[in-house]
């Protein structure tokens, strides 16, 4: 493939967004083909459900390895272009505590998000020397960030206004920069647009990728009702002006969670695979296990400080014990390990739903409920 | 060239991410082997099963070249030559 020169003889440069789904894999190919530089940039936010999956089948989960992949670093492999994982998560908090533009039908800030993501792209364009940032963005396929109002936001709060490319919706919208100089062919960018994916997988099979993950959407736990839901309740019983860490992050994508008091919250874990997460990633956390019946084992987090009262551990003791073997024995011993504080506990499981649900964290997230008390909804 | 890319000699360079999971090894393996000359070899040690298909993809798409993978318990090991820049 020749390579696309601009008028001073440099060889074109462009930065790519992937996520290694059918879309951006797709943009990848059309400005690869056209002979221009790629480095595709694959950004982690700490909230993506595919990277969780991998984490679980280290522990012992299902280890599918089309689960257990990082489909950017694929997209990357078959397409012959390089590909920098970039880690946002730390200062991506800030978008979703406080995001411009509003939320989805969840803790979802898509729209700022997209933005927040375009303006690291433009940092690294700007550092690399290259010429554009592009996307796998189609026009009216997404209802938050993908109209064409939205997208005329991203890109001017991205600063990218003119260097931002859409090469699967290209012809339909604007000529940019690149194509107004010539670095690319906007006759050879594409026309589509709307929620069918048919033209993209003829696409991908003409094009002999046959491996492309199949559209899914929602890979941000953001989108996730139940997640978001567990989110918010965290976010309720923050100290003022503290915001979730990573760890917090983590601790809402597994188990069973319960809200036991405003500084305490109850995390089961529901298989062995979560009982090893919760190990590993939360050795200083207080744990709580039944003793000779095999049962799960929960963590409770605590606000700094902050020590569960003698009632709260017999209760959380008592649904600890509910989710094991002994849930029918009249008595299971309980442990609640406190770094090198142990205690015993002989204790009746919970048996009625009834006594188990008023700490159960909804599963059901009710947007009107946010704590910035928001009725910002930029989703149609 | 010199002899560090045969499987048997010392790597040039020892990356252990152990206890780190995805995207933590391979952003750590693309900042070690930037800094490393071309032609040398790192080892990369870590427990994240994920590595087993993301170092080679991330190799094959930044064009280095894939040693070794060898799997001992719960660890896995992978060499890899620096033959390029890691973009």
């Amino acid at each position: 493939m020749e390579a696309r020169l601009k008028a001073d003889g440099s060889r074109v440069k462009a930065i790519g967004l992937v996520s290694g789904g059918l879309d951006s894999t797709l943009a990848v190919k059309v400005i690869r083909d056209q002979g221009i530089e790629v480095v595709a940039i694959n950004f982690s936010t700490g909230f993506c459900r595919s990277d969780h999956h991998r984490a679980m089948g280290s522990f012992g989960a299902d280890q599918d390895p089309k689960r257990l992949r990082n489909e950017a670093l694929r997209a990357g492999a078959d397409l012959g272009v390089p590909v920098r994982v970039v880690d946002i998560s730390q200062d991506y908090m800030g978008v979703i505590l406080k995001p411009k533009h509003g939320y989805g039908a969840n803790m979802n800030p898509c729209v700022d998000c997209r933005a927040y993501m375009l303006d690291a792209a433009r940092v690294i364009m700007e550092e690399e020397g290259a010429d554009f940032v592009f996307t796998g963005e189609v026009l009216g396929q997404r209802p938050m960030s993908q109209h064409l109002r939205a997208m005329k936001v991203i890109e001017k709060d991205a600063g990218l206004k003119d260097r931002l490319l859409r090469p699967l919706s290209a012809q339909l919208l604007a000529a940019t920069l690149p194509e107004r100089e010539g670095w690319v062919d906007r006759q050879q960018l594409l026309r589509l647009q709307g929620r069918t994916r048919k033209p993209q997988l003829k696409l991908a099979k003409d094009a002999e990728l046959k491996d492309v993950p199949s559209p899914a959407g929602g890979c941000c736990y953001l989108t996730d009702e139940v997640y978001s839901s567990r989110f918010h309740d965290h976010l309720m019983h923050l100290e003022e002006d503290a915001a979730p860490d990573a760890k917090d992050v983590l601790l809402m994508k597994v188990g069973r969670h319960f809200r036991m008091g405003p500084k305490l919250k109850l995390v089961v874990a529901r298989d062995e695979a979560e009982c090893n997460f919760l190990t590993h990633f939360f050795p200083e956390t207080i744990k709580i296990e039944a003793m000779d019946v095999v049962g799960p084992l929960a963590v409770a987090q605590v606000r700094p400080g902050y020590k569960p009262t003698a009632l709260e551990c017999e209760t959380m003791g008592r649904m600890v014990a509910r989710y094991g073997k002994g849930k029918n024995e009249a008595k299971v011993t309980v442990v609640i390990r406190d770094g090198e504080d142990e205690e015993v506990f002989e204790l009746a499981p919970m048996q009625e739903e009834s006594e188990i649900a008023p700490f159960r964290i909804p599963e059901k997230f009710n947007p009107w409920d946010r704590k910035d008390g928001s009725d910002k909804k930029t989703s149609s | 060239m010199p002899d560090s890319n045969s499987a048997e000699s010392s790597p040039d360079q020892v990356l252990d991410t152990r206890g780190s999971y995805c995207p933590v090894p391979v952003i750590e393996t693309a900042k070690t082997m930037a800094a490393m000359e071309m032609g040398q070899v790192l080892e990369l040690i870590s427990d994240d099963i994920g590595v087993k298909l993301d170092i080679p993809a991330w190799c094959q798409g930044q064009g280095q070249r894939m040693l070794t993978l060898e799997e001992e318990g719960r660890s896995i090991r992978i060499r890899i030559l620096k033959t390029g820049d890691v973009a």
